[in-house]
């Protein structure tokens, strides 16, 4: 079997080395940010500085990439998280983790830190380091222009540079985005990472895997999420349904919808703006949108920058969002932190405690601001720390939105509180999708469980992260996940009594999907309308994955991250939210519009065989064969 | 007066974004489109995330929310991502 090969490349010395994968750990933690969690564990000692020089960051593929199965173009950052101090994975749909697979690495693992700027270049198994030279301080289209077309790139821009600690990592116009990705590579004072190859990689059954590929995309192309309306209107058609059930940020989370919400939906930007939807590689979906800012056709913005650079901030401008999120884009900076920073900014200043120039309704000066958060100028390198550190240091905790120390993603968990528990839970801190993604079963999605109950939402939020983290870890992109709803679902509508008495049914399933979890090892067959991920990676390492044992996958590496989370200090006491989100009713007149973390905590804990304050036992540990 | 608003695939098959309607609930409005626009658009709207004043009906009274005036009923699309 070949089992994945990686490079050791230290900053310090300028020098490389190559690292095979065992056998026995390949098995169990596959790629991506699993395989990536347990090295991190592994590879570093408890309680270093995430931006120091002790410091390891681990940039990684997974087997399905480049295989051109579907929507496996994913790679993986994992790293000490500059946010939270625990866990983080950050991963990007960009060129740079095939082409660096093609060069002859599945993954790299960077230590120490380099004196001078640097370019690492991987090409052909040949690793080189120089210096960046007038690299430093160009932004990330610039930078990447230095390169050849047909090369993988992964830049930081300025706000990698100045450490900001919500910097992004972009490869082409995609985007690691979240946990500090770009501050950790400007802490190692690399600038870029370009790769080039032309190896192929392996697929165990080559006949099989092209047959189910084609069954698959057929599936995906034919269903109504990933075949119309992903495509019709990407993730920022989710800004409407959102305001639609309560459950679109507004005011920096004080409400959950908003009146003008419409100026900067979706629909809006499909009807105006759009150009023209395009893709990552072997991607059927076709989710990404184009749009001109400036005459420029330049990638347009996710569902996440429009809510966050919109209704969270209290602003209508299509204009300014657009321009805001390509802004970003070139500085390198996560538009969903550095958003949510800049709306607890603007309600500091709304309650007469800090002024940062920023206050709601207002998007004109932003581009400036953002501009100078970037290179950390004068009073806004406070911004640059993200939320919760302004908070600790002006106060406001109970209105500073982020979990663990990760800004929280753009859905009102008080309308999507499973989804409350998920950000709680969630090993990188604020985060929808490590977070089990409920949301899309409560609120915004087809299917609409009670939003309000807690029933059931401790089991399905851990079947979820286990899912989608093994789909993440295998190569794919979530999106395409949400085939998993049955079509006539969609076919029916939300409002059609079957499909509310499905939503109905599943508010009660706790049961059912906690024995579903005790029943993985059984769960032997696989099917495209589940998880096609499973069979796909069946065919292509040679290993028996099905789907039980699939989502057991997931729940390995849910359980190494929190092990991690654990020694790095991060323990039960950290799956918290802010109090607007658990004591303050959105809903005045309706007090079960708060998330109720104390009913739902202990519920998830005792499904994840984790004890009371929220550590996995160590029965646990051993069931899924995790060392500590 | 109340107006109807209309999203794709929805615009695609009445072929116009918006009309005014004196109609009094969503279930009159429902029938009012497939008797004007024929059954493709009726499955269409139906299958639809049906807003009134940008808030789901689904919070409300359903089929049965009545349409008071200056409301805005609308058809979109469900959607997804994250």
């Amino acid at each position: 079997m070949r089992t994945p090969v990686y490079a050791i490349i230290d900053l310090n010395t300028r020098t490389s080395e190559r690292y095979e994968i065992e056998e026995s750990m390949y098995r169990k933690y596959i790629g991506g940010k699993m395989l990536g969690a347990r090295l991190l564990y592994d590879l570093t000692p408890a309680g270093i500085d995430p931006l120091g020089p002790d410091a390891v960051v681990i940039i990684n593929t997974s087997p399905a990439n480049g295989t051109g199965a579907p929507c496996s173009s994913r790679f993986n950052m994992t790293f000490k998280n500059v946010l939270t101090g625990g866990i983080a994975s950050s991963n990007c749909g960009g060129q740079f983790g095939v082409l660096m697979k093609r060069a002859g690495y599945d993954g790299i693992i960077l230590r120490g830190q380099s004196d001078m700027p640097c370019v690492i270049s991987i090409v052909d198994k040949q690793i080189t380091i120089t210096d960046a030279g007038e690299l430093w301080g160009k932004d990330t289209e610039e930078t990447q222009q230095a390169f050849p077309k047909i090369y993988g790139k992964l830049v930081i821009g300025p706000a990698g540079e100045h450490l900001v600690r919500y910097a992004a990592a972009v490869s082409g116009e995609r985007v690691a985005g979240r946990c500090g990705a770009g501050a950790v590579l400007g802490a190692k004072k690399i600038k870029a990472i370009v790769a080039y190859g032309t190896q192929r990689p392996q697929i165990h059954n080559k006949k099989k895997f092209a047959k189910y590929v084609s069954k698959w995309v057929k599936f995906l192309r034919n269903h109504p999420m990933t075949g119309e309306a992903l495509p019709n209107y990407g993730s920022a058609g989710l800004v409407s349904k959102a305001n639609a059930t309560n459950a679109l940020p507004t005011h920096n989370f004080k409400y959950g919808h908003f009146k003008d919400a419409n100026a900067v939906s979706g629909e809006t930007l499909a009807d105006t703006r759009l150009l023209r939807n395009s893709s990552c590689i072997s991607c059927p979906i076709r989710c990404e949108r184009r749009v001109s800012v400036d005459g420029k056709d330049v990638k347009g913005p996710e569902y996440e920058t429009c809510g966050f650079f919109g209704p969270n901030i209290d602003c209508i401008s299509m204009e300014s969002l657009l321009r805001l999120n390509y802004q970003c884009d070139l500085l390198g900076l996560d538009t969903i932190s550095l958003a949510s920073t800049l709306a607890f900014a603007m309600e500091l200043k709304e309650n007469g405690v800090a002024d940062f120039d920023v206050s709601f309704g207002n998007s004109e000066n932003l581009t400036e601001i953002v501009e100078r958060i970037a290179v950390r100028e004068g009073k806004y390198s406070d911004l640059a720390n993200g939320s919760k550190w302004l908070s600790e240091k002006y106060g406001g905790k109970e209105y500073a939105m982020h979990s663990k120390g990760l800004e929280l993603a753009s859905y009102e968990p008080r309308s999507s509180v499973g989804m409350g528990l998920g950000y709680a839970t969630s090993n990188r801190g604020g985060c929808h999708l490590n977070g089990g993604y409920l949301a899309l079963l409560e609120s915004v999605g087809v299917l609409s469980m009670n939003a309000l109950s807690t029933s059931a939402k401790p089991a399905f939020t851990a079947f979820f992260q286990n899912a989608l983290e093994a789909i993440s870890a295998s190569g794919f992109c979530l999106f395409s996940a949400q085939s998993f709803v049955p079509a006539i679902l969609f076919k029916l509508g939300p409002h059609h009594r079957v499909t509310r008495a499905v939503g109905k049914i599943a508010t009660h399933l706790g049961f059912g999907v906690r024995a579903l979890l005790w029943m993985l090892p059984i769960l032997r067959f696989n099917t495209v309308y589940l998880f096609p991920h499973a069979e796909t990676l069946r065919l292509i390492t040679g290993l028996p994955f099905y789907t039980g044992s699939f989502v057991r996958l997931g729940e390995r590496g849910y359980n190494m991250e929190r092990l991690y989370n654990f020694r790095e200090g991060l323990t039960g006491k950290d799956d918290s939210l802010p109090d607007r989100l658990t004591k303050t009713p959105q809903d005045a007149n309706n007090p079960k519009t708060v998330v109720r973390l104390d009913q739902m905590l202990p519920v998830y804990y005792k499904i994840r065989a984790w004890d009371e304050t929220g550590a996995p036992r160590k029965r646990t540990l051993r069931k899924l064969g995790i060392k500590a | 007066m109340k107006t109807i608003r209309y999203y794709a695939p929805l615009r695609g098959i009445v072929k116009k974004e918006s009309e005014a309607t004196e109609l009094g609930s969503v279930k009159d409005v429902l029938r009012y489109v497939e008797k004007a626009y024929g059954k493709e658009a009726s499955v269409c709207a139906k299958s639809a995330l049906i807003v009134i004043n940008d808030v789901s009906i689904g919070l409300s009274q359903g089929a049965k929310t009545p349409l008071r005036d200056g409301d805005v009923i609308g058809f979109l699309p469900v959607c997804g991502g994250g």
